[in-house]
């Protein structure tokens, strides 16, 4: 070759360490949390195949805490984290974190998938679906902790296939069909604008290992290939986009939550969309470690898109199945402004992430157990419930309060970060526009609460079970509670993510 | 000079076939006529020295995924080609504008693309010891975490197809 790449000559200045060639048995303790969860996975599939579906959600809870445990030794040494596994994933510190962040959401919801599928006759598929809430919780861990693009995308896509088929897990149901089969057609061709993004990026670079891109100054790549750069990102993020249902994407979003069983929405909406997010900036900032740059800004005004589309069209919704999943994607453009806002945003939309799994897992829930028939997701059906059913028109206050963002509930923590983190990043029109969307919000949520404490009772429509079943009002209680005391203390948790975020040089290097 | 020719033969075959495939009336012969163009693309990766991803072209492409769109499109039992035929609409010229000027970027992105490393390097990346090389060394973690989206698509293929009483 006669004018050999510049971008690989930096490489190779820089003197990469070689691989070891040799497999390190270490590799297999670092990875444990993950492969716990996959044996874990392994043995609730077999114990449905030997008629034991009784104790696989109790398995599936004991798996998913075992795996926990296992990444907490890495968690309490922030400085911990490193790459392992032949340069192919992250583990310790941050990483560990990020692990038991994402396995909360599976945790979370397992209750109350056994309490639906009992109230629905649908226990025999117990064992498929928390073997498959096991398995894509893997997924969400490699595409969160990867360092190899190839590793990104099969995280991406255990995670994704496993969701495909938890929307459509009731087969005799047509919306959860419909859910299913739009959610794969949709996600199978948003994957397919990542691989081309992750490919041209390979052409680019001639790496796929991030750790390695981050090296090479962005500006060399821009001069050798000024026509390929931008789209190469812009594809990646599209891919990105299209999981986290940021507005022009968001199409799939309302059908697929109203379609597919409630409370496997709670595990949809949220663990996938914090893994996403994670890999999404991580990745943005390994190609582009300058904030500021074009596409933050666009980013940015995605952000910006999605918030009042999201919160505008929630506002006309009955159904409160489809008002959250519009709602999720004003989330969506909340976290993004986040991510947009550079490193320390990122931080704010982690913790944003957090507050949301807790919130929207308990609203699913919560909908999940006076739902019995197509007119009790009605929110216009519910007129009087708050007063009849004190333990559910409470519960729904703090769920609704908080997803608003009033202070003192969590909600308005993650949306203080989140702008505080858009300001500081220059993003200060953006963030006030937010702020009045987040006020469009206020209304449509408090709009459920009023028709439920204000309105009289119109009995002939109302929801059948009134009561929430025990075995669901406890867990359902505890989330409330975590909700109200990070919304007033927040600081041990914000600092403590502080102290990963710095000792963690891969997300903060600048 | 073998390798040129092959390769104008190859490349002008695909492009032939590729067209036929969209502009056919028959669901059949496009189907049929994929396969050809498959077999050409696999002729590529040959002249590339890429073996390894040749033979899996014709394996995967040529052999296992179009016996699927052989059994779909008999199975659809397509009737006249009058309902097939797609109105234009200003959605769909918008979707042409945008793919002709994605391939217009990609021309002029090809255009100053330097191949990255030398030929030689390329020449060993596609020998199939030294894939088998790396996906058991470097990439072992994502080559065995594959195994587990099969998994998945086989649990989710269970799930659908089973009958539960």
């Amino acid at each position: 070759m006669q004018n050999q790449n510049p971008i690989l000559i930096s490489l190779s200045e820089l003197k990469i360490k070689k691989i070891i060639m040799e497999f390190n048995s270490q590799f297999i303790l670092d990875t444990l949390p993950a492969l716990s969860l996959l044996g874990f996975g392994l043995i609730v599939m077999l114990l449905d195949a030997f008629k034991n579906e009784k104790i696989t959600s109790v398995v599936t809870i004991l798996g998913i805490l075992i795996s926990m445990l296992l990444a907490v030794p890495g968690v309490v040494i922030p400085e911990e984290i490193r790459l392992t596994f032949y340069n192919q994933i992250y583990t310790g510190g941050l990483a560990g974190l990020i692990h038991i962040l994402l396995c909360l959401s599976g945790l979370l919801s397992v209750p109350f998938i056994t309490d639906y599928l009992q109230k629905n006759n649908q226990t025999h598929l117990q064992g498929e679906i928390f073997s498959l809430i096991l398995f894509s919780s893997v997924g969400m861990n490699l595409l969160a902790t990867a360092n190899d693009l190839m590793m990104t995308f099969i995280g991406l896509e255990i995670m994704s296939v496993s969701l495909y088929i938890l929307a459509g897990s009731f087969k005799k149901d047509l919306r959860s069909n419909e859910a299913s089969l739009k959610y794969f057609l949709l996600g199978a061709f948003a994957s397919a604008f990542l691989l081309l993004g992750i490919s041209m990026v390979y052409g680019m670079t001639g790496t796929t290992m991030l750790d390695r891109i981050t090296t090479i100054d962005p500006n060399l790549i821009k001069d050798k290939f000024p026509v390929l750069f931008y789209p190469a990102i812009a594809l990646i993020a599209i891919g990105f986009l299209f999981k986290l249902s940021a507005f022009p994407f968001h199409v799939w979003t309302p059908d697929v939550y109203t379609g597919a069983p409630t409370p496997l929405v709670g595990f949809m909406a949220t663990g996938s969309k914090m893994a996403s997010v994670i890999a999404f900036g991580f990745i943005l900032n390994s190609l582009l470690p300058q904030s500021g740059d074009k596409l933050s800004q666009v980013i940015a005004i995605l952000a910006l898109l999605s918030m009042i589309y999201g919160n505008i069209v929630a506002a006309q919704q009955q159904n409160i199945k489809r008002l959250l999943a519009y709602s999720s994607i004003s989330h969506t453009g909340y976290m993004l402004l986040g991510v947009a806002g550079g490193p320390e945003g990122y931080k704010a939309a982690i913790f944003y992430m957090l507050i949301y799994t807790f919130m929207t897992i308990a609203a699913f829930a919560l909908i999940s157990s006076i739902e019995n028939k197509e007119e009790d997701l009605n929110y216009q059906n519910w007129s009087g419930l708050g007063v009849k059913n004190i333990a559910f028109g409470l519960i729904m206050s703090i769920l609704m309060f908080s997803l608003a963002g009033f202070p003192p509930f969590a909600g308005f923590i993650g949306k203080y970060f989140v702008f505080l983190s858009a300001v500081k990043g220059g993003f200060v029109v953006h963030a006030v526009i937010g702020i009045l969307t987040s006020v469009v919000g206020a209304y449509y949520y408090l709009k459920v609460l009023v028709t439920m404490f204000f309105e009289k009772p119109k009995d002939n429509i109302q929801p059948k079970t009134l009561k929430i079943r025990k075995n669901i009002l406890i867990p359902i209680m505890v989330l409330a509670l975590i909700i109200v005391i990070i919304g007033i203390i927040p600081a041990p948790i914000s600092s403590y993510l502080d102290i990963l975020y710095g000792k963690a040089g891969f997300l903060a290097k600048l | 000079m073998v390798e040129t020719v092959l390769f104008w033969v190859l490349a002008v075959l695909s492009i032939a076939t590729a067209l036929a495939v969209i502009t056919n009336r028959n669901p059949m012969y496009s189907v049929l006529l994929l396969v050809v163009n498959f077999f050409c693309i696999g002729g590529l990766y040959l002249t590339l020295n890429a073996e390894f991803i040749a033979v899996i072209q014709i394996i995967v492409y040529a052999g296992a995924i179009m016996v699927l769109f052989l059994f779909v499109v008999m199975l659809l039992n397509l009737g006249s080609e009058k309902s097939l035929e797609p109105a234009f609409d200003a959605k769909k010229g918008l979707a042409f504008l945008l793919g002709l000027a994605f391939l217009a970027e990609m021309l002029v992105a090809m255009k100053d693309f330097s191949a990255i490393g030398s030929a030689k390097e390329t020449f060993e990346y596609g020998k199939v010891e030294k894939i088998g090389l790396q996906l058991m060394t470097q990439y072992v973690y994502p080559f065995e975490m594959i195994s587990v989206i099969l998994l998945v698509a086989l649990i989710g293929a269970l799930m659908i197809a089973k009958k539960y009483n």
